[in-house]
């Protein structure tokens, strides 16, 4: 009797023993967010196409290094990566005849305020990037076919789309 | 011989028995059963690109971080929250308070623990105050019956894989977005789970 006693005293004592540890778990999660500002375009300069500028009916322009190219300014947030889209072709027509004639745009862009070593986007642009101070040059140019085209001025606009990636 | 096993039976007995006196057992404390927190889906609680001076910008449940509580179904879980009430640019706490470089953040949380996958549709809502809250629930709902018998206490063939559920932690809600600098806002959500 007393070695049966003994017996279940001592396995109470083990199972109080097993009790006493318990199982934790941490974590950590972030949250987060990225801030930009909003994108302003500013035009700098409107495109100026020449009659003088004309071989066989057909002006050209070239966004790389003619002085009649538009140029515009995007500020947006420093150093972010952004996709540039335009639309390539703008059908124009005569406020006097309705005559139409149809230009066709190209554009270069860079970080530097430098034309020259501005390089020619295509329709859709990624991974281009604002500079140090939130800034991205656009010169626009293209060429447009005037051999139907009547006296008159034919006005349209440019379109050009910024979405931060 | 019989006498020297009889000296030795009484032994254990006097050295055991003071502390056999006062036991206690508490079945949400065995320390052999794992309490598992995970993440049902990877990346942080991200309110994606948001614009300056934008305002309130919210993730809702169901876009929400959750997180999994595995355990054994029939315990109660204690989880502990706690997550700054702002956002820092670049992560960097010494930013906190600066109106340009802090974004404010209100936690909101829910939890699922119906039995098999636990949905948003079955989750209840937790009281969150000051981003921070504790809040104690079984990993497995109870049903709408009496409780069973106590489980039995583990043993070498015990496999808690065999009582194990999954409930969801559900970590969601929203920044206002002032005047602030652009640039990347973070800071931390600590969470702790124990048994109860």
């Amino acid at each position: 009797m007393p070695l049966f006693v003994g017996l279940v005293a001592v396995s109470l004592v083990l199972a109080t023993n097993i009790n006493t540890s318990q199982a934790q778990s941490d974590f950590s999660i972030n949250v987060s967010a990225r801030v930009i500002s909003n994108v302003e375009l500013i035009t700098l300069q409107p495109i100026t196409p020449s009659d003088a500028d004309a071989i066989d009916n057909i002006i050209t322009i070239d966004p790389t290094n003619s002085a009649n190219a538009g140029k515009m300014m995007a500020i947006g947030t420093p150093n972010s990566e952004v996709q540039i889209t335009y639309i390539r072709q703008l059908v124009m027509s005569n406020s006097q005849t309705g005559n139409t004639i149809t230009f066709n745009y190209s554009v270069a862009g860079n970080s530097l305020d430098d034309q020259t070593s501005a390089e020619l986007l295509n329709r859709d642009n990624r991974s281009l990037q604002f500079n140090s101070d939130g800034r991205f040059y656009f010169w626009i140019g293209g060429h447009v076919d005037i051999t139907a085209a009547d006296p008159g001025n034919y006005v349209g606009e440019f379109t050009l789309a910024i979405e931060y990636l | 011989m019989k006498l020297i096993k009889f000296s030795i039976s009484i032994l254990v007995l006097l050295c055991w028995s003071p502390q056999a006196s006062g036991q206690e057992i508490n079945f949400g404390e065995f320390g052999n059963y794992t309490l598992t927190l995970g993440e049902l889906n990877a990346g942080d609680l991200d309110f994606g690109v948001v614009t300056r001076n934008g305002g309130v910008y919210s993730v809702g449940i169901n876009n929400s971080k959750t997180l999994t509580i595995t355990g054994v179904k029939y315990l109660d879980v204690i989880i502990d929250v706690t997550a700054q009430n702002e956002m820092y640019l670049n992560g960097n706490p010494a930013n906190a308070g600066d109106a340009a470089k802090a974004i404010p953040f209100t936690l909101e949380a829910a939890f699922a623990n119906n039995e098999g996958t636990p949905t948003v549709a079955q989750s209840r809502f937790i009281n969150v105050t000051g981003n921070t809250f504790l809040r104690q629930f079984p990993v497995l709902k109870r049903q709408n019956r009496p409780p069973g018998p106590p489980p039995p206490p583990p043993t070498n063939a015990f496999e808690q894989s065999q009582v194990e559920e999954i409930a969801y932690l559900y970590l969601y809600g929203s920044i206002n977005v002032g005047n602030v600098d652009a640039g990347s806002y973070s800071s931390d959500i600590i969470i702790t789970i124990n048994y109860d």
